[in-house]
């Protein structure tokens, strides 16, 4: 079982995240609404994998994953979109994303996705 | 969906009672297979197939029929020959009608021209509205004319995913256009890219906490900052979806952090500005739209 840090400016996601991830016998260690709070939290608690919504003010996923990536090369972090921000994903996989799930989400298939995650 | 129609129509009439039409919805609900199923249960696709498809559905814009059709599980054939088992709504609602002596054939044929005289409709809405198909019946709606093929298409998403995640009972009225609007609170994202986009939501509080309770799978009470968090990432999911087919015409739209206004908030317009009301389980939304013009928010 995982370590899990939340990025999402959402509370509604950030909710139903938790609750699948929580449900999966995972625990969520934190929760951040934009990138740059994610990478504080990340630096804070050192989760096994982030979740990171793309959208969000401040500073977006993608600017949180350059960030948590630059600093630390091995971690693990998972991009959440709304279908269609492809050019964003594009950006995403170039910045090291290791994974992405889609939104609205689908429990089975995103715990399944981020299973692959952890034992990579 | 013919029966939402009708069906309101004549419990506004007052020719049947607001039980009555819940309760023939209900049984048209039931009587309504899933596509999936249907297939399964036809020896056309495995359990395993049927569920790829829905996954890919939650990820697509598209219909359960033409992804597998896309996926070679499928004929076109197939497809029309499921939809047909799918039951005729329009028959199954007269049916209803008649089984429970609610009305006569006679008088549902008299209402039904009714019907069309007092919502102005022509022969081809009304045969639209028969057919039960989303897409065609979500046209009907927007017959204002400076209506753009885009918006039309936003329109016609919105209201699948209405149905597809929050409720079926999905009623439209006509679109309208507007300049101005003030609305005690609305849930709102806009989009930028090739064009500009503002959408919004706002209704009745028992149809936005319904809106909010189904996505968010929580039970909320209150219009507040949380339920209002729920509608915007509906928002958001949809307007995922839309970027994602306008993108595979080569239009390019980025979505902005979705926003919420809960202060008697104004918005007005120089340009076009729309207003449609969808109504679910009977309690109104209103969907606001704006492209391509400026826009100023108040509140």
């Amino acid at each position: 079982m995982a370590k899990f840090l939340i990025v999402d400016d959402s509370r509604t996601s950030r909710k139903i995240l938790r609750g699948i991830l929580e449900e999966a016998g995972h625990t969520v260690v934190g929760e951040a609404t934009n990138g740059q709070e994610g990478y504080d939290r990340y630096v804070e608690f050192q989760p096994d994998v982030v979740t990171m919504d793309i959208t969000m003010p401040v500073l977006d996923g993608i600017g949180g994953l350059k960030k948590i990536k630059e600093a630390y090369p091995d971690s693990k972090v998972v991009m959440v979109t709304a279908a269609g921000q492809r050019n964003k994903m594009v950006e995403a996989v170039e910045s090291g994303a290791d994974e992405f799930i889609p939104k609205p989400f689908d429990a089975e298939q995103l715990v399944a996705t981020l299973q692959k995650v952890i034992e990579k | 969906m013919f029966g939402i129609y009708f069906g309101n129509y004549l419990q506004s009439k007052g020719l049947i009672s607001k039980e009555q039409y819940h309760e023939i919805l209900k049984e048209m609900k039931s009587a309504r297979l899933k596509m999936g199923l249907l297939a399964v249960v036809n020896g056309l696709m495995t359990e395993e197939q049927a569920e790829q498809v829905n996954q890919l559905q939650q990820m697509q814009d598209r219909r359960f029929g033409d992804i597998a059709v896309e996926k070679g599980y499928l004929t076109k054939e197939q497809v029309e020959d499921l939809l047909k088992q799918q039951g005729d709504q329009y028959l199954l609602f007269v049916q209803a009608l008649t089984e429970h002596g609610y009305l006569s054939l006679e008088e549902i044929q008299s209402e039904l021209k009714s019907y069309k005289k007092e919502e102005r409709l022509s022969a081809l809405d009304l045969d639209a509205i028969k057919s039960s198909e989303l897409d065609k019946i979500v046209q009907v709606f927007l017959k204002e004319p400076s209506i753009p093929p885009v918006m039309k298409d936003y329109i016609a998403l919105i209201a699948r995913n209405m149905i597809r995640f929050i409720d079926t009972d999905l009623r439209l009225e006509q679109a309208e256009r507007i300049n101005s609007i003030r609305l005690p609170y609305i849930a709102s994202q806009e989009l930028e890219g090739d064009f500009r986009f503002f959408v919004g939501i706002s209704g009745e509080k028992e149809a936005i906490l319904a809106v909010a309770s189904t996505f968010g799978k929580e039970e909320f009470t209150t219009v507040d900052e949380d339920s209002l968090d729920a509608v915007c990432e509906f928002i958001n999911c949809n307007n995922g979806l839309y970027a994602s087919k306008l993108s595979e015409e080569d239009t390019i739209e980025e979505l902005m952090p979705p926003a919420m206004y809960k202060n008697n908030t104004k918005i007005n317009t120089e340009g076009a500005m729309y207003k449609v009301p969808m109504y679910i389980s009977g309690k109104r939304l209103e969907l606001i739209i704006c492209m391509e013009a400026k826009w100023q928010i108040n509140g």
